[in-house]
């Protein structure tokens, strides 16, 4: 395969399915980061992701000679990682939301600033945890993943025309939850 | 609060929003074919486990129905037949009346008959009186027994007192002298 070529997932899949065992890999490769993204954003667990990304293309691989070309490879994907959130969700009722256990940012940034971003950080994941699943599903397909209504729609099987209302309920309770910090950048950031 | 204002509002909420960080994630991908190899057999051999489940009552529902199934030739023809098959045609029922009648009549006695009952009765007679001589003659021989035992005890007796009159003569001899 050529190395300056990306080919688009359509042809990678198409390839998989042939047998070419370098087409998933590429997949994985490209879909790994997008999907944790959106992992950790569903279930609040950061430290859970790595098990819940490995679940998703295990699924993705068992499922591969099943694929047919209706919808974008993304929505499967995106189906695939939400079932596997859900089931884990069933299986431990989300707790607390973990603080970031990382070393600090290689940024150069202050102290004061490199707390303030933790505590944004914290108040962001403790505003999404509290977040009832269908509307924290709306948001994070629809702000974090950039998806359509349309895509979601097909993705979640509800009225896209729900989903909107849903992500508008999401983003208000969501102001109110993050006002003070809103307020708190306006006075740094006059 | 306008449109405009809102809406930068809500852009302001996105920028919060993106604060949030994603951990960075390596897929393990021979943790992936091992995963998906071990599913696979797992389910390889649930499967294997309802087909042999399967099997096994078809099988027993088989021998059932074949246990039951009569398969018979007959000089007219084959009769297969779903559990015993009818061994001869019943006769049909008679009529309660008809039923009565039958009881009540007595089948007629002929002279052979009755010779048989008068044959019968002679040997038995006869039987009768062969056991009564036998008894008779037991009898005899008992008597005679007795006979012969009395005597033997009389004579014991009278040698006892006979020994018993000697002891005694001698005794009285020995206190005199």
């Amino acid at each position: 395969m050529n190395a300056s070529w990306d080919p688009p997932d359509a042809v990678l899949i198409r390839h998989w399915q042939q047998g070419h065992a370098a087409a998933f890999e590429a997949l994985v490769r490209r879909w790994q980061q997008p999907t944790a993204r959106f992992l950790t954003r569903l279930t609040g667990r950061p430290e859970r992701v790595a098990d819940l990304c490995q679940e998703v293309f295990v699924r993705l691989l068992t499922a591969g000679p099943r694929y047919r070309e209706k919808g974008s490879f993304a929505t499967w994907l995106y189906r695939i990682a939400l079932n596997v959130a859900r089931d884990a969700a069933r299986r431990g009722r989300r707790d607390m939301v973990q603080l970031r256990q990382d070393a600090p940012d290689a940024r150069e940034e202050s102290a004061p600033i490199v707390c303030e971003h933790r505590e944004l950080e914290q108040a962001v994941a403790v505003a999404l945890d509290e977040l009832p699943a269908p509307l924290r599903e709306a948001l994070v397909l629809r702000h974090y993943e950039r998806l359509s209504f349309e895509d979601m729609a097909r993705l979640l099987n509800v009225p896209a025309s729900t989903l909107k209302s849903r992500f508008t309920a999401a983003l208000g309770r969501l102001r109110d939850a993050l006002r003070p910090w809103d307020r708190n950048e306006r006075e740094a950031h006059p | 609060m306008n449109g405009n204002e809102e809406s930068a509002q809500v852009q302001k909420l996105r920028k919060l929003l993106d604060a949030l960080p994603a951990p960075s994630v390596n897929v393990d991908l021979g943790r992936v074919y091992a995963e998906t190899g071990r599913r696979r057999s797992l389910q390889v051999r649930r499967w294997r486990r309802a087909v042999v489940a399967c099997a096994a009552l078809a099988a027993t529902v088989l021998l059932a129905m074949v246990l039951k199934l009569h398969l018979r030739f007959d000089a007219n023809g084959v009769t297969l037949a779903w559990a015993d098959p009818p061994t001869s045609k019943t006769e049909p029922v008679p009529p309660v009346n008809e039923r009565v009648l039958v009881q009540n009549v007595a089948p007629p006695v002929t002279l052979e008959d009755m010779q048989l009952v008068k044959d019968l009765v002679r040997a038995l007679a006869g039987r009768v009186d062969t056991l009564d001589a036998r008894q008779r003659r037991a009898a005899m021989v008992l008597e005679t027994r007795l006979a012969v035992l009395a005597a033997d005890v009389e004579r014991s007796h009278a040698a006892d007192r006979e020994t018993a009159n000697t002891w005694r003569t001698r005794l009285e001899k020995g206190e005199r002298r």
